[in-house]
C-alpha cells in the first residue's frame, strides 16, 4: 500500500477526536484488509504503540482483517428468525459449495446476527444483496465461474 | 439558505409538500431491507424504464419501511387530486400492468391493499390530505382508517417511515419536522424541556427502561465545560436488524431530538454511534447531518437563538457489548470496546471524562412530538408505569413478519394474532422472546401480559429493544438455550472471569445435553453459574446472559429433562 494514500486517510480525519476506528475502516474498506506496512507507518505518524493498534484490530476482528479476504463476500444470516428457520442448513450447504475444488481465496464468507429481513428468512447476502439460500448458491456457482 | 424564522421553516414545509403532493404522478418504493429482499431494487429499474416507455409523466421515489413487510415489494402511487392507493407484492413481473393501470387512470385492484384519503400527522395533530373524494371504483377497496394492520397502532417514533423520502429535508419538514426545534429554541428554556421531558413519563427504549427526564437532569446538573449527548444505534441483537429500518426511513427525526436534548443538557456536540456495517443507514444519516446543517439546524446560531450545536456519525467496529453505555463511549474514543465499572455515572464522567448522556435510538425520536405536543398528550398514552408506544419488529414463526409501533399496554397476544396473523398453520406457539437475548422466553400461558417496563420485570423478562422473536412447538426450547449461550459467548469481551469462563462452562454443558450426554446434575449446576454471572459480572452482558438459561430451566425443565433421561429432543431439533 502506498503511504501516500495513509497520509491522505490521516488528513480526513485530523478534525475528529479518536479517529483510529474510522482510519482503520477507511483503509480496509480501500485495500480489504490492514497491511502491516501501513500499521507500522499509522503507530509512527498518531504515536500510537504498534502494540495498541494491533489490539484494537483483534478486538474488533470481524470488521478488521489482517489478511486480504476473498472478493465477493457471502454473509450467512444466523440472527435468530433465520437460526429457527434452519439458517445452520443453509450456511453448511453454502460452505459446502464454496469449498468445492478445493478452497479458493475468491469467496470471504462470515456469519452475521441479523441483516434486517427476517421476513425472507433464513437469508444469505452476496456483495449486498440479499438472497434465499437456492439463489445464493446458484450465484456461487455463477461467480465461480467469472474467475 | 439557512432557516432562522417561522417564516422560513414554513417556506420550507411547503417545498416538501409540493415533493409529496406533486402537480405529475409520485411513485415511492420501499427499499429498506425486508423490500430489498423481495427485489424492490428490480421494481425500481423496471417501473423507471416502463414509465419512460409509455411515456408518463412521474417521479418515482425511494423511501423507507412502512413495515408491512409481509406484502413487500410495496409501492404507493400519489397522483393528483387522488387519494395515495400502496399496493402489495408488486414484483418487477407486476411493474408492466401497475403502469398500465397508471396510464389510464385506475387501480391494480388485485394489488391495492388500501387507499389513503388524509394522513394524521403525529408531530403536531394536525392532518396531511391527498384527496377528499372517492372515485367510485374504489369504494369497496378499504381506506387507511379500515386497513385491520394499523388499528392497535400509534406510530409516533414510525410516524414519517415509508411515507416520506428519507434523503429530502423538505418533506420531512412537510409532515411537521423541526418544529419541535423551533418551539424548543425559541420559546422553551432547558429547564423547562427537562420538565416536559420528566413528565411526559418517558423510559429509555433500549431496554432499562431509566426515566430519562431524571438522566437528563443529571447530566445537565453535573459539573463540566463540555458535555456530550450521543444516540446508540449499535443494536446487536440477533433478530432486530428489522428495527434498524427505522434509522434509514426517519433520519431527521433522530437528529431533531438529538439537537433538542443537547440543548437541554447543555452540550455542543453530539455523536451517533451506529453499528459497523450498515452503509445505507450510515449514508442517509451522513446526508441529513449535511442538510440540517445546510439548512442552519446544526451548526452556530441554530435558528437565531445563540445555540451552537453540532452532531458527528461514528462507526463502530462490531461487537454486542459496545451496545453497553461505558463500552460504546470506550469505543467512540477510538478504543477497543470494553466496558468499566460504573461507579462513577457516565452522566457525569463519560465520553473524555466529560458529562455524557446516552440514550437509545427510540428514545431520542420520541421528543420532538413530546416537545410539540406537550406532556400531557404523551402521558395519556400507554399504562400506569410505560407511557408511550413500543416499536416492535416481530418475527419468527409468524405468519407475518412486520414492524410495528404499539401503545405501551397492547397485550402479547394482540400483538401476535392481531398484527402477525398467529402462527403457521399446523403448528402451536410455544414460547415469545420479547425483547432480545437479555430478556430471555416467555411461555405461550403468559400471551396475555402486556407491554409493560415492570410487569414483564416481574416475570423475569424484560421489555428490551423490540426485536419480538415468536416461536412454534417445532422449537428446541434447549437449544433455543444453546444459541443463546454460544452468541453471547462469542460476544463477550473476556475482561471479567464471570463472564468470559461462565458462559464458556453453560455452553459446554448445553452442547452436552442436545447431544445425548447431559446429566442429572447439570441441570442444578447451569442454576448455580447463572446465579454467579447475575451477581459477578462486570457489565450487563454478563449480569443478564444467563437470562436465557434461567428462563427455559423454569418453564421448560421437563424438556430438559426428557433430554437428559431419555435422550430424546421432543421437537426432534437435536440431533440425540
Amino acid at each position: 500500500m502506498n503511504m501516500k494514500k495513509v497520509d491522505e486517510i490521516i488528513e480526513n480525519h485530523q478534525a475528529e477526536k479518536g479517529s483510529l476506528i474510522s482510519i482503520l475502516h477507511d483503509i480496509q474498506g480501500q485495500e480489504g484488509y490492514l497491511p502491516e506496512e501501513a500499521l507500522s507507518y499509522l503507530s509512527n505518524r498518531l504515536h500510537i504503540p504498534l502494540g495498541e493498534i494491533f489490539r484494537l484490530i483483534t478486538y474488533f476482528d470481524k470488521a478488521f482483517s489482517l489478511e486480504p479476504r476473498g472478493k465477493h463476500t457471502i454473509k450467512i444470516c444466523q440472527g435468530t428468525t433465520c437460526f429457527l428457520k434452519h439458517s445452520d442448513h443453509a450456511l453448511k450447504e453454502i460452505k459446502e459449495e464454496v469449498d468445492k475444488n478445493g478452497e479458493d481465496k475468491h469467496f470471504y464468507l462470515e456469519k452475521v446476527r441479523c441483516v434486517g429481513c427476517c421476513n425472507a428468512a433464513p437469508v444469505v447476502e452476496i456483495d449486498g444483496k440479499f438472497l434465499d439460500k437456492a439463489s445464493a448458491i446458484s450465484t456461487i456457482i455463477k461467480l465461480k465461474g467469472e474467475k | 439558505m439557512k432557516v432562522k424564522s417561522i417564516r422560513d421553516l414554513n417556506k420550507l414545509k411547503s417545498e416538501g409538500e409540493k415533493l409529496l403532493r406533486p402537480r405529475t404522478i409520485r411513485i415511492q418504493v420501499g427499499t429498506a431491507p425486508c423490500a430489498l429482499s423481495k427485489g424492490a431494487q428490480e421494481v425500481i429499474e423496471a417501473l423507471k424504464k416502463e414509465l419512460q416507455q409509455q411515456k408518463v409523466d412521474a417521479t418515482v421515489v425511494a423511501v423507507g419501511c412502512i413495515g408491512i413487510c409481509y406484502e413487500e415489494p410495496i409501492v404507493e402511487v400519489i397522483a393528483p387530486e387522488k387519494p395515495k392507493l400502496t399496493y402489495g407484492r408488486i414484483t418487477f413481473d407486476k411493474v408492466s400492468s401497475l403502469v398500465k393501470a397508471i396510464t389510464k387512470g385506475r387501480a391494480l385492484k388485485t394489488h391495492l391493499l388500501y387507499r389513503t384519503h388524509e394522513e394524521d400527522l403525529i408531530s403536531n395533530g394536525k392532518t396531511f390530505r391527498y384527496a377528499s373524494k372517492t372515485p367510485p371504483d374504489l369504494k369497496k377497496i378499504p381506506s387507511l382508517k379500515d386497513f385491520k394492520f394499523f388499528h392497535p397502532q400509534l406510530r409516533i417514533t414510525l410516524r414519517n417511515a415509508g411515507l416520506i423520502n428519507p434523503e429530502a429535508i423538505e418533506e420531512y419538514c412537510a409532515r411537521g419536522g423541526y418544529a419541535a426545534l423551533y418551539k424548543a429554541l425559541t420559546k422553551m428554556t432547558p429547564d423547562k424541556i427537562i420538565e416536559e421531558i420528566t413528565k411526559s413519563g418517558l423510559r429509555g427504549r433500549g431496554g432499562g427502561g431509566f426515566p430519562t427526564g431524571l438522566k437528563w437532569k443529571t447530566c445537565r446538573e453535573a459539573k463540566g465545560k463540555e458535555k456530550y449527548v450521543l444516540c446508540n444505534c449499535s443494536e446487536g441483537d440477533p433478530g432486530i436488524g428489522m428495527h434498524k429500518n427505522l434509522i434509514a426511513s426517519d433520519p431527521h427525526n433522530i437528529l431533531e431530538g438529538l439537537i433538542i436534548g443537547g440543548y437541554a443538557i447543555g452540550a455542543q456536540e453530539g455523536y451517533i454511534y451506529l453499528h459497523y456495517g450498515n452503509s445505507s443507514a450510515k449514508e442517509k444519516l451522513q446526508n441529513a447531518i449535511n442538510q440540517a446543517t445546510a439548512y442552519g439546524f446544526l451548526g452556530e446560531n441554530i435558528l437565531n437563538s445563540g445555540f451552537n450545536f453540532s452532531i458527528s456519525l461514528k462507526e463502530g467496529a462490531g461487537g454486542y457489548v459496545c451496545g453497553e453505555s461505558t463500552a460504546l463511549m470506550a469505543s467512540l474514543e477510538g478504543r477497543a470496546g470494553e466496558p468499566r465499572p460504573k461507579y462513577i455515572h457516565t452522566a457525569e464522567k463519560g465520553l473524555w471524562d466529560s458529562p455524557t448522556n446516552l440514550n437509545n435510538v427510540e428514545t431520542w425520536c420520541n421528543v420532538p412530538p413530546i416537545i410539540l405536543r406537550g406532556a400531557n398528550w404523551y402521558s395519556k398514552i400507554g399504562t400506569k408505569g410505560s407511557k408511550g408506544t413500543k416499536v416492535i419488529s416481530l418475527s419468527g414463526n409468524i405468519n407475518r413478519s412486520c414492524l410495528m409501533e404499539v401503545p405501551m399496554g397492547t397485550t402479547l397476544k394482540d400483538i401476535i394474532t392481531h398484527l402477525g396473523g398467529g402462527v403457521p398453520k399446523g403448528s402451536k406457539l410455544k414460547a415469545i422472546q420479547v425483547g432480545g437475548p437479555p430478556a430471555g422466553v416467555l411461555p405461550a400461558a403468559l400471551v396475555d401480559l402486556p407491554l409493560d417496563f415492570d410487569e414483564l420485570r416481574k416475570v423475569g423478562s424484560l421489555l428490551g429493544s423490540g426485536g419480538m422473536i415468536v416461536m412454534d412447538d417445532k422449537t428446541c426450547m434447549v437449544e433455543i438455550a444453546k444459541y443463546f449461550t454460544t452468541f453471547l459467548e462469542e460476544e463477550s469481551c473476556g475482561r471479567c472471569v464471570p463472564c468470559r469462563e461462565g458462559m464458556r462452562r453453560m455452553r459446554e454443558i448445553l452442547d452436552g445435553i442436545c447431544i445425548g450426554i447431559g446429566k442429572e446434575e447439570d441441570l442444578n449446576l447451569l442454576q448455580q453459574l447463572s446465579d454467579c454471572l447475575s451477581q459477578a459480572s462486570l457489565c450487563d452482558l454478563g449480569k443478564s446472559a444467563p437470562t436465557i438459561v434461567r428462563s427455559t430451566l423454569r418453564h421448560f425443565r421437563e424438556e430438559y429433562q426428557t433430554h437428559i433421561e431419555r435422550q430424546v429432543c421432543p421437537a426432534k431439533r437435536c440431533a440425540l
